[in-house]
């Protein structure tokens, strides 16, 4: 079959005005016919919903979003960010008072301490696979003797003493360099 | 209910044309313009004056008489973008995206676009290849010839027996 016998095909002209294979000359010539041949019309129209249908089927569906995924790392530094708001808000409560060749501490009580601690180890405990608001609640009871707590930690909160003369506190001494309590 | 002014279509006629034609329609003057945004206008164009004066067109000539007015409104169209084009040759060209449609429409289409996904499965491998690089990747022949490493010829016959095949689902979904 050669190309002439092709163009001479009726349905494979309208593929090719349809898909723009068409020269001006050409395409001129075949618009006349469509104003008097309702069948050409028509066999236009459904050309071009064939082509769109064809394209709509190869077209890639659109990749549906993921779910949410917290990863580990992500996950740490969320908890990073949520202690250490905490920190400078126990930090802020108290009156900071400048001790002679000392770093300057904020005072917190036992029990804000435990509560910085508690959160501290549900967060690393959490399932990153899952969202972290539904931790389970025992998880966030957690007593500190099974806390993991990090240096830089313990030295933003400092635990009250009052009757500690000079520089840290006794307990303080006793947990610096602690990995667990 | 009051009867329309002679020579405009009813309500429920002109609904009932509207929900028949306007697919074929729409895919008509988008094939004549090349133009999503024109061709709805060519759409609304045709479909008001066919609430004017539809009520004159004697029942079952009402096809014909669309597709006629549709392309007489797509050639007015085309020669007024045409001049507005020469006249504003630095206006940034838009996305052309298509206009949207009724919920009957794109159900339609949906169900035809399952069709020929249907029929594409059943298509022979080396046409349906011809088809995809063609009309999807919109290849030319020639390059799809010359990829595939086959003879012009066999190219344009796979196409044209794949289309030959395709067409029958839509006649069949009529």
């Amino acid at each position: 079959m050669t190309i002439d016998d092709f163009n001479a095909d009726s349905d494979w002209q309208v593929y090719r005005y349809v898909s723009r294979d068409m020269n001006d000359d050409e395409a001129m010539a075949f618009e006349q016919r469509l104003a008097d041949d309702l069948a050409l019309c028509e066999a236009v129209a459904e050309m071009q919903l064939l082509c769109d249908a064809v394209v709509a089927v190869e077209t890639p569906p659109a990749t549906p979003r993921r779910s949410q995924r917290l990863s580990r790392a992500g996950a740490l530094w969320m908890t990073v960010a949520a202690v250490a708001v905490l920190a400078v808000t126990v930090w802020l409560n108290g009156p900071i008072e400048p001790q002679s060749g000392e770093m300057s501490h904020g005072v917190a009580s036992t029990s804000d301490a435990v509560r910085v601690l508690s959160a501290w180890s549900s967060l690393q405990d959490v399932d990153t696979e899952s969202d972290v608001s539904t931790c389970d609640e025992e998880q966030l009871n957690l007593g500190p003797e099974q806390v993991a707590v990090p240096d830089w930690m313990l030295a933003a909160v400092v635990i009250e003493s009052v009757d500690e003369p000079e520089g840290l506190p006794a307990e303080m001494n006793e947990r610096q360099g602690a990995d667990a309590l | 209910m009051p009867d329309p002014p002679p020579g405009q279509l009813d309500a429920q006629r002109w609904s009932d044309w509207y929900l028949g034609y306007a697919s074929r329609l729409r895919a008509f003057l988008y094939s004549v313009l090349r133009d999503h945004h024109l061709a709805d206008e060519a759409l609304q164009a045709t479909f008001a004056k066919a609430l004017a004066r539809g009520g004159e067109v004697q029942a079952g000539s009402e096809r014909s008489w669309l597709f006629q007015l549709a392309y007489r409104e797509a050639l007015q169209i085309r020669r007024r973008s045409q001049m507005e084009q020469r006249n504003r040759p630095l206006v940034v060209e838009t996305r052309n995206l298509e206009s949207p449609v009724s919920a009957e429409e794109e159900l339609s289409r949906q169900e035809l676009v399952q069709q020929i996904q249907d029929a594409l499965r059943e298509l022979p491998v080396e046409q349906r290849e011809v088809v995809r690089r063609r009309i999807y990747l919109e290849q030319t022949f020639q390059q799809i010839a010359d990829e595939l490493s086959l003879p012009l010829g066999t190219v344009l016959t796979r196409m044209r027996l794949a289309l030959r095949k395709l067409q029958q689902v839509l006649k069949s979904q009529q």
